[in-house]
């Protein structure tokens, strides 16, 4: 740990910009508010500050959140980016929420090259010790750069292609692990493969995340309607990088983080299991004492050593993610994708390491909520709060909102940290979920709000 | 089929030609695509994902009249 002050911020849609640009896609549409409300999550940086640190964000971190993180023992000193006029963040009148899907919020922004615009932004970064960013980018890179580090980072292409699936599906079958998918760069090998396979199969795009970029292709129908969008843009001259692979019938999703120091040496930093939607991330909490216990008598911490040195051998450095999935078999297929970069399970682990000091652990938890006018994140603490179960910092178990500083009508996107006992997780989550109700919200296509 | 996207199946019953599909049930963009590429399986449709409009999508009611719009300009 250093002792000097770290700057962190980041822009969570990291793999759009890693993404090559001709690359064909798979059939998606963008939802309103989808993607500010991705990029209102750079506030979670809070959770890996120390004190003194700098966390610089898209938004204003609302009073009400910052007073929360403090009760908890997070500090830090907060500065959010002057958007330039006519971006995403700071929409011409008239020109938000165009009804098109495919381009409903307006151009994308990454904040780093918000803060490259910004000099007070700069100055504030450029004054920290040590730099976190979220996700190298090519801003990213470009911001280092301009503060006088480009070598402070790794470098943005050893990046983006050790987060492609393409690569960490490489690695995979070097090293003779279950779970190789099939790489297909025709919209008719994506047809031979998914038929090989058989149905239901899963179709990725290199570098989709969690809820974007995969599709369950369940009927031949469905296989046909995605090869005909696949086939037009090929026909137009994109290229074609996709992978299929079976649908695993899972006991559970989780994931293992690392660390790997530039001279290459690794840490293991530990396991988050991970509650997911279909594709689509829900939340994270650590592994329990019986999954570790099968993880370790499977080889799968040895598996995390091999992918970090691959990663070093590739010349990256910094904070990486293994996806992982143990399947109803017993099957451990223990690398998915590789995220290199911050994540939400390595936060979430972080928060634990702070529970742990105070006999308590840490679930993340994703709620995306249908709010009524006039409510916002102030009207959600007031009700945790009120229910008792607003986290103060210590033993008292509670919930610290992490993120949410832009909920508003109709909806938006909120996170919470649950410190709760081992095994009260769920009693403390019918808590916030009851609270949630009060406040006059509702979890969108949820079936267990309180 | 919206009923299995959604996996409330068996719950659907009250789901109305014009209630908002996104903001009562959650309805997500992946769902919306999985939903959208069995419409296309089904109903023997080919969707142009590039024109779709989001007011297409909002409502049942919205969803087929404008596959139904497909329907007749392919005849």
């Amino acid at each position: 740990m250093t002792s000097g002050r770290t700057a962190h911020w980041g822009t969570f849609d990291a793999e759009r910009w890693w993404r090559p640009h001709d690359l064909a896609v798979l059939p998606a549409v963008t939802m309103p508010g989808g993607r500010s409300a991705v990029d209102a999550m750079d506030e979670l940086l809070a959770g890996f500050c120390r004190p003194g640190d700098v966390l610089v964000t898209r938004h204003p971190v609302a009073d009400v959140v910052r007073d929360g993180l403090a009760a908890c023992g997070i500090t830090f000193e907060p500065y959010a980016v002057s958007p330039a006029p006519g971006t995403a963040d700071r929409p011409d009148p008239g020109t938000a929420d165009g009804p098109a899907l495919s381009t409903a919020d307006g151009p994308p922004v990454t904040v780093d090259a918000m803060i490259a615009a910004d000099p007070a932004a700069r100055e504030r970064i450029a004054a920290c010790e040590e730099w976190q960013p979220y996700a190298v980018l090519p801003d990213t890179a470009a911001l280092a750069a301009r503060l006088g580090g480009p070598d402070r980072l790794p470098p943005v292409s050893v990046v983006a292609e050790v987060n492609s699936k393409t690569w960490s599906d490489g690695l995979v079958r070097k090293r003779g692990l279950p779970g190789a998918a099939r790489v297909v760069r025709s919209a008719g090998e994506l047809e031979a493969a998914v038929l090989e396979c058989g149905f239901p199969a899963v179709v990725k795009d290199p570098y989709g995340v969690s809820g974007r970029g995969a599709l369950e292709l369940t009927t031949p129908g469905v296989l046909a309607a995605v090869r005909r969008a696949v086939g037009r843009q090929e026909a137009k001259g994109r290229r074609v990088e996709l992978l299929v692979q079976p649908v695993y019938p899972k006991r559970c999703d989780f994931s293992g983080h690392l660390a790997v120091a530039p001279g290459g040496r690794a840490t293991v930093l530990g396991v988050q299991t991970m509650s997911n939607r279909g594709f689509r991330h829900m939340g994270s909490q650590p592994a329990d004492p019986g999954l570790t216990a099968v993880l370790m008598r499977a080889g799968y911490f040895d598996v995390l050593a091999e992918v970090a040195d691959a990663l070093a051998d590739a010349g990256y450095w910094g904070p990486a993610g293994v996806d992982s999935m143990l399947l109803d078999d017993g099957t451990l297929i223990p690398v998915l994708e590789i995220n290199a970069r911050h994540s939400l399970g390595l936060l979430s682990l972080r928060l634990d390491e702070q529970a742990r000091e105070h006999g308590l652990r840490c679930r993340l938890r994703q709620l995306d909520l249908a709010v009524p006018e006039g409510a916002d994140i102030g009207t959600l603490c007031a009700e945790l709060r009120r229910a008792g179960c607003r986290y103060g910092g210590g033993p008292h178990p509670g919930a610290a909102v992490l993120a949410g500083s832009t909920l508003a009508a109709p909806g938006g996107r909120v996170h919470c940290a649950l410190f709760s006992r081992p095994d009260d997780a769920d009693r403390l989550e019918r808590q916030v979920l009851a609270a949630v109700s009060a406040a006059g919200m509702r979890p969108r296509g949820e079936e267990h709000a309180a | 089929m919206l009923a299995d996207v959604l996996q409330k199946e068996g719950e659907l019953d009250d789901v109305g030609p014009d209630t908002d599909l996104v903001e009562e049930y959650g309805l997500d963009s992946l769902q919306t695509i999985s939903f959208l590429l069995r419409i296309e399986d089904t109903f023997d449709v080919e969707l142009d994902y590039d024109s779709l409009q989001l007011s297409d999508l909002r409502s049942i009611r919205r969803f087929a009249e404008h596959v139904a719009g497909l329907s007749t300009a392919e005849r």
